[in-house]
């Protein structure tokens, strides 16, 4: 762990276990990429990023070869602890010196660390780029010497002069787990690119930070590191209390109404049964952020609206007005769970078309149900109302999963489990919660993922998700538009379609995302 | 609308009518058949009775009779999907326009129930509960008359409590 001094703040980065790597004509030498499959594609970026800024000389095979030439250590490639990005120091550093300091005190500070100065900032008098022209201090080193430099009451501030990845940019990194994304065909049977695409969809959109999705479950933990950052914020600004979402199951005037957290947990804390713990992986699958797990839209944001303490009866009226209440405030909601023909929840689907999105209407996205070993053909309510979506599993081997329940009703498919592999998520986050409370096996010994989840109730926020990526290009689009562009794009993944494209078992196929974001795109309106 | 609910003759909702707590009766309850507690309602519970008729109301007829006035008595209601549903007491009514307080004054003179709330969001929707003597009616008969008969209800349905599945 390396630290630096970034003003007041105290930076931590890791130091990454590669190197950068460098062109030789137009090759690329991969001669920087460690182990994560990612690091090629970002060496590419940050070795372009270095040659044109280290003043590198262009023609070298490899970082061996820098030392070969004589130039001293090589660059150092860092993540930086908080935010992920990669950082590249090789041999400069930034100063500031305070004003009114001598140019001979400065020399002498440079001079301390064998600095030049390389230049003088055209803006900032006071500031100068400095380079280590012993060669002692390249790459990591240079990190000691800027925190040196930063410790002297003559300068304002110094820092490495790092070469760093911005956000705008990047597209998120997916963990191999979540093959839902990215299916890289790692696991014996699992069969490659049976997946949404969110890879591709995310060069086109990763999601808007003003379309939100609404998870109506048995509560979001809204201080898990992966979700945290995209809870909505204040969802009715008339209700200073509504500070992150709500909980229906209990009355408007009840304290906990403002409260959306899981709250109902009973020992097998693993266990769904009698445990708050359905709703955290759902957000997770729409919208989780951080290099541990990424939702499909996670520069979406994520409305928590707790309608069940975990098994509990609910009344339908509360569901039915959680609904209208998610419409107000959000543009896409996500259901995954079953439950009777409430004529209240039928409507209530009906409102949030003219509720939802000044009268545009917010696409309600139902789980299928998973009862399809037992009932056989049917879809579950709600998803089987007329304005609902509603969303089926399909596996990672590109099949429709066992479990699914399909019929008239069915719209699309979207992955999950069933097939080789369960899917990666967040979990509860509080001690000892959780489908994995705290196991390396079960997802991270810091109890903060799981690998277990699935069911429709995984397809669901997935396909949703790839509604509020439609709408991150295309804010314009109805909910009936939204619906019908996941249909004319879906993946026609097994047999029995008709002339019309739709088939019992898989709807209109298997939901695409960059199709679907490139259809919206490219959408007249 | 899609969704259908008919009445489960086999299975009733038992429910206290002052709101305290139904299990110090359940023994007394237990006579007339088997019962079962619902979770998180600790006013009510599910009874199936030993000896039922030929249809739910006259079922319910006999319970009511044999219950009151110390309980309200309701026949649970299925989907054709199978899913049980728990009646409240209370019943919804979707108009087709708003109605001001003076049409819902007299709703309510006209079909003996007293408006409980208005919903907060969709101001046509109105959830009443009974009234008085009126309280004795058979609940699903009602909504079906108001339903049938009444041209200013877009629809109207008994509220109820039921289990929902997440899909894991």
């Amino acid at each position: 762990m390396f630290i630096y001094t970034a003003g007041r703040k105290k930076v931590k980065l890791d130091l990454v276990k590669s190197e950068v790597g460098f062109y030789e004509g137009e090759s690329f030498l991969r001669v920087a990429l460690g182990e994560r499959e990612y690091t090629s594609r970002l060496s590419e970026q940050v070795t372009r990023s270095a040659q044109q800024h280290l003043e590198m000389p262009g023609r070298l095979r490899a970082v061996r070869a820098v030392r070969a030439a004589r130039l001293g250590a090589p660059p150092a490639v860092f993540e930086e602890e908080h935010s992920r990005l990669t950082r590249v120091v090789y041999k400069e550093v930034v100063i500031r010196f305070a004003p009114k300091i001598p140019q001979k005190r400065r020399r002498q500070i440079l001079a301390k660390h064998g600095l030049k100065i390389r230049r003088e900032n055209a803006f900032v008098r006071d500031q100068v780029v400095a380079y280590d022209a012993t060669g002692k201090h390249t790459g990591v080193g240079m990190i000691d010497v800027a925190n040196d430099c930063a410790e002297m009451v003559e300068v304002v501030f110094a820092t490495p002069n790092f070469i760093s990845q911005y956000r705008r940019d990047a597209i998120p990194l997916i963990p191999v787990a979540q093959w839902h994304l990215h299916n890289r065909g790692k696991v014996s049977g699992q069969v490659k690119d049976e997946d949404v695409n969110a890879r591709e969809a995310w060069k086109i959109t990763q999601g808007k930070r003003n379309i939100t999705i609404a998870v109506l479950d048995d509560g979001v933990d809204v201080e898990h590191p992966n979700l945290k950052s995209n809870i909505k914020k204040n969802p009715d600004p008339k209700e200073p209390l509504d500070t992150c979402g709500r909980d229906f199951f209990v009355p408007d005037d009840h304290p906990e109404h403002f409260n959306p957290r899981p709250k109902r947990f009973q020992w097998p804390y693993y266990q769904m049964t009698g445990n708050d713990i359905h709703g955290t992986p759902c957000a997770g699958v729409v919208s989780a952020v951080g290099k541990d797990a990424l939702g499909i839209a996670p520069k979406c944001r994520i409305l928590p609206v707790k309608i069940f303490h975990a098994d509990d009866l609910a009344p339908d009226a509360r569901v039915a007005d959680a609904i209208r209440y998610a419409a107000r405030h959000a543009d896409i909601l996500s259901c995954s769970w079953s439950g009777p023909a409430s004529p209240d929840i039928e409507v209530a689907i009906q409102d949030a078309g003219t509720i939802g999105r000044e009268e545009k209407g917010s696409a309600v996205f139902c789980a299928s149900g998973n009862g399809a070993e037992m009932m056989g053909e049917g879809v579950s309510y709600p998803a089987a109302f007329d304005e609902a979506i509603a969303v089926g599993a399909s596996t990672d081997t590109g099949k429709r999963a066992g479990y699914s329940q399909y019929g008239a009703e069915l719209w699309i498919v979207a992955p999950s489990n069933g097939g080789k592999q369960e899917i990666y998520t967040t979990d509860v986050g509080y001690d000892n919660r959780g489908f994995n409370i705290g196991a390396e096996q079960y997802g991270g010994a810091d109890g903060l993922h799981t690998n277990g989840f699935g069911g429709t109730s995984s397809a669901t926020p997935l396909a949703a998700g790839i509604g509020a990526l439609i709408l991150s290009v295309k804010p314009s689009l109805d909910r009936d538009q939204v619906a019908q562009i996941l249909a004319a794009t879906a993946d026609k993944i097994g047999s029995g379609y008709n002339s019309a494209g739709w088939s019992k078992r898989y709807g209109y196929g298997r939901v695409n995302a960059v199709a679907a974001v490139e259809a919206a795109s490219a959408m007249k309106l | 609308m899609k969704a259908r609910r008919s009445v489960d003759p086999s299975t009733f909702v038992v429910r206290r009518r002052d709101g305290s707590d139904i299990i110090d009766d359940i023994d007394d309850l237990r006579k007339l058949g088997t019962v079962e507690l619902l979770d998180g309602f600790p006013d009510r519970c599910l009874m199936r009775p030993d000896s039922t008729s030929a249809n739910a109301k006259e079922t319910w007829r006999q319970l009511r009779n044999q219950l009151r006035p110390k309980f309200e008595i309701e026949p649970a209601l299925v989907d054709d999907r199978g899913t049980p549903s728990y009646p409240t007491g209370t019943i919804t009514v979707r108009f087709k326009h708003t109605p001001d307080d003076d049409e819902l004054i007299e709703y309510e003179r006209e079909w003996g129930m007293i408006v409980k709330e208005r919903n907060r969001y969709i101001p046509n929707q109105v959830t009443f509960q009974q009234e008085g003597e009126a309280g004795g009616r058979y609940l699903p008969d009602v909504v079906e008359i108001i339903q049938r008969s009444d041209n200013r209800v877009q629809a109207a349905w008994l509220d109820a409590i039921s289990r929902y599945e997440r899909n894991y």
